[in-house]
């Protein structure tokens, strides 16, 4: 595993309307290293997910470096992109994003699917996965049958089971009750724990500000503070 | 049943059923709709081609060189001489294509009968021979037909037997001018009176034995002027014909025509028949390409987001677009199905009870100078069939290329943002 899952550089992205142009980030200097479980947070506007996105190569900077994995996205196609992002990133949206159409076990073994493993390894693997954070016995849900939390516990399934170096979460107990999102936060954490794969958030959630074990501020497009929990270290890029 | 993008495509269809439905039944009613004109079409064009040439004409014709369309009595196979009309309709009736022959003598006279008189065209046939290759003597409504038991009796069309005043029984007198540059004539009596439908046949042909008509004429019986010729399978006369008449020109001067050559008209209305039913699947085609473009535009709008979140969880734009194409072509396939069974039925019932088109009036019905016949009959064109077919499937993934196109172009940070 690289040492460093995420690491930017001067990282600028000015988005623009006609004559308008709106800074989204202005300068953000950041590393995470592999195994993190961190959240970023900032008030609407702040660039928090916009940040998102360009970590995992949704949308491209207009400087700086950005190193996901190991893999400098500045300089891939967009068709290289796709491809990291199947491999090696890992998507956990507000609103789960899961197919209607499909299954519980099917929407988390479309990732897999679309890497052309092979069906009965995607079962088994998927499987494993739902009996581990709780999904078990859900697994010919459609979506529509499964209430909000358990959603976006398929959506954590769909993220992880390709088994990426990075998991990106974009407000992802936006939509939940408080206890469905404690339980989403302690399946992740456990994952994070177990699996080392790293977590990195967007949110204005406390709850997921207090379960971070680092937490990263963000307003207008700079960060503002850079917290890891047990240290409490405060270190402003 | 594993996940595979074809079963997520099949599904996808299905998230709009009442619009999904509502396109298919229309992509579904058009196909049966073209199978059902194909199908007649095709019917129609068999209708005419038999009738127009198992009425009288015969699918080959064996001439002279020089004799057709003029039909000079003395240009006779084999010139003067004659030849070996036996010998000639072996040689013909051994291609294997061929499933009868028969010769023939024309002419042409004065019949009269009373104090009436008509000109009239003279046909002479071998009675047990002729109906192999032509439905004339299907068409007597009095009387028989001939036989060689009465080489003097003839067969003439009702609508000459109103006109001359005669009937069954009937002495006629025909007088024409021989080959020999005589006069021929002689009496006959009217065994049968048969109706065509065709004007120039129930009002102008005098039908007879060839041996009588060789001795009006004055006609060696090695003299004939034609062999018609009916084959196992018509859509194959202009190569029968040419084939035969490179064989059998090596021993005798001939020139062999085709119906098509023989009933121009009748060609040229085949081929503009065939000419319309393509322009009726064109129409067809371009409705289901508004069809088809109309369901996976609506498709891919509504589902904007979703394709962001598939391009950003690594679904890459081809992977999109054959997606939504997968999806075209199982719309396409679930219609013609549909259509299929739909068609089925009606192709059936065309082709066992046709449709009446005389039924009011009891009237034969003609098209461009040949007899239908009341009742129009289809007949399968599995050719059309599959043409419309894969047609079908082509315009469908045409169709979907548009959106398709669109979806691929979508950006997913942008498409995510989509309500």
């Amino acid at each position: 595993m690289d040492e460093w899952a995420v690491k930017l550089s001067d990282v600028r992205k000015t988005y623009r309307t006609g004559p308008i142009e709106v800074p989204a980030l202005r300068g953000v200097t950041l590393s995470i290293a592999a195994g993190e479980f961190a959240a970023t947070a900032g008030p609407s506007g702040s660039g928090k997910t916009t940040l998102l996105n360009i970590i995992g190569g949704l949308d491209r900077a207009d400087n700086g470096e950005i190193w996901v994995a190991g893999q400098n996205l500045q300089i891939l196609s967009s068709g290289d992109l796709a491809h990291v992002r199947l491999q090696r990133i890992g998507f956990v949206f507000q609103t789960y994003n899961l197919l209607p159409v499909l299954t519980a076990l099917e929407n988390a073994e479309f990732t897999l699917l679309l890497q052309g493993m092979p069906a009965r390894k995607r079962r088994a693997r998927v499987e494993k996965l739902f009996s581990e954070i709780g999904l078990a016995g859900l697994e010919d849900r459609r979506p529509a049958e499964l209430s909000g939390g358990q959603q976006q516990r398929v959506a954590v399934a769909r993220a992880m089971v390709t088994e990426p170096a990075l998991i990106l979460a974009d407000e992802p107990t936006a939509n939940l009750d408080s206890a469905s999102a404690i339980a989403l936060l302690d399946v992740m954490e456990q994952l994070n724990r177990t699996t080392r794969t790293t977590f990195l958030f967007s949110t204005h959630d406390p709850q997921v500000m207090e379960r971070a074990h680092r937490l990263i501020r963000l307003r207008d497009g700079q960060i503002v503070s850079d917290n890891t929990r047990n240290s409490q270290t405060a270190a402003v890029a | 049943m594993n996940l595979g993008l074809p079963q997520l495509a099949w599904r996808n269809l299905w998230r709009n059923r009442r619009r999904t439905f509502i396109t298919m039944a229309a992509i579904a009613f058009g196909y049966a709709m073209l199978l059902f004109v194909a199908c007649l079409m095709a019917g129609l064009r068999w209708q005419m081609i038999q009738n127009g040439t198992c009425l009288v004409m015969s699918q080959i014709q064996v001439h002279a060189p020089g004799y057709y369309p003029n039909r000079a009595l003395q240009k006779t196979l084999g010139g003067r001489q004659g030849t070996d009309v036996s010998a000639l309709l072996a040689t013909i009736a051994s291609d294997r294509r061929v499933i009868a022959v028969a010769p023939r003598v024309y002419g042409y006279g004065l019949l009269s009968a009373a104090h009436r008189s008509a000109g009239v065209e003279l046909m002479g046939v071998v009675p047990d021979q002729e109906p192999k290759i032509t439905t004339l003597n299907k068409q007597i409504i009095k009387g028989g037909y001939l036989t060689t038991h009465a080489p003097k009796g003839v067969v003439i069309g009702d609508k000459l037997a109103s006109t001359i005043g005669i009937g069954l029984g009937a002495e006629i007198v025909l007088l024409t001018q021989a080959a020999d540059g005589s006069m021929g004539n002689d009496v006959y009596t009217v065994v049968g009176i048969l109706h065509t439908g065709l004007d120039a046949v129930d009002r102008g042909l005098v039908l007879m034995s060839l041996t009588s008509l060789q001795d009006l004429l004055h006609l060696a019986p090695a003299r004939i002027h034609e062999v018609g010729i009916k084959l196992n399978h018509i859509t194959a006369a202009a190569t029968v014909a040419a084939a035969l008449e490179i064989r059998l020109s090596k021993t005798l001067p001939v020139r062999v025509k085709a119906w098509p050559e023989l009933a121009p008209e009748l060609a040229n209305y085949v081929q503009f028949n065939q000419g319309v039913t393509v322009v009726l699947f064109f129409i067809f085609f371009l409705v289901a390409v508004i069809g088809v473009m109309n369901t996976m535009l609506m498709a891919v709008f509504e589902r904007t987001r979703e394709f962001g979140m598939l391009m950003a969880v690594g679904m890459r734009p081809a992977q999109v677009i054959g997606l939504i194409m997968t999806e075209a072509v199982g719309l396409a396939v679930a219609s013609l199905v549909l259509g299929a069974a739909l068609g089925v039925p009606l192709l059936w019932y065309l082709q066992v009870h046709g449709l009446d088109l005389g039924g009011a009036t009891g009237e034969v019905v003609s098209v461009a100078g040949v007899v239908v016949g009341h009742l129009w009959y289809g007949r399968q064109d599995f050719t059309a069939y599959s043409q419309a077919a894969v047609g079908l499937a082509v315009t469908a993934l045409v169709s979907a290329l548009y959106p398709a196109w669109r979806a691929a172009q979508l950006r997913p940070t942008e498409a995510m943002r989509k309500v």
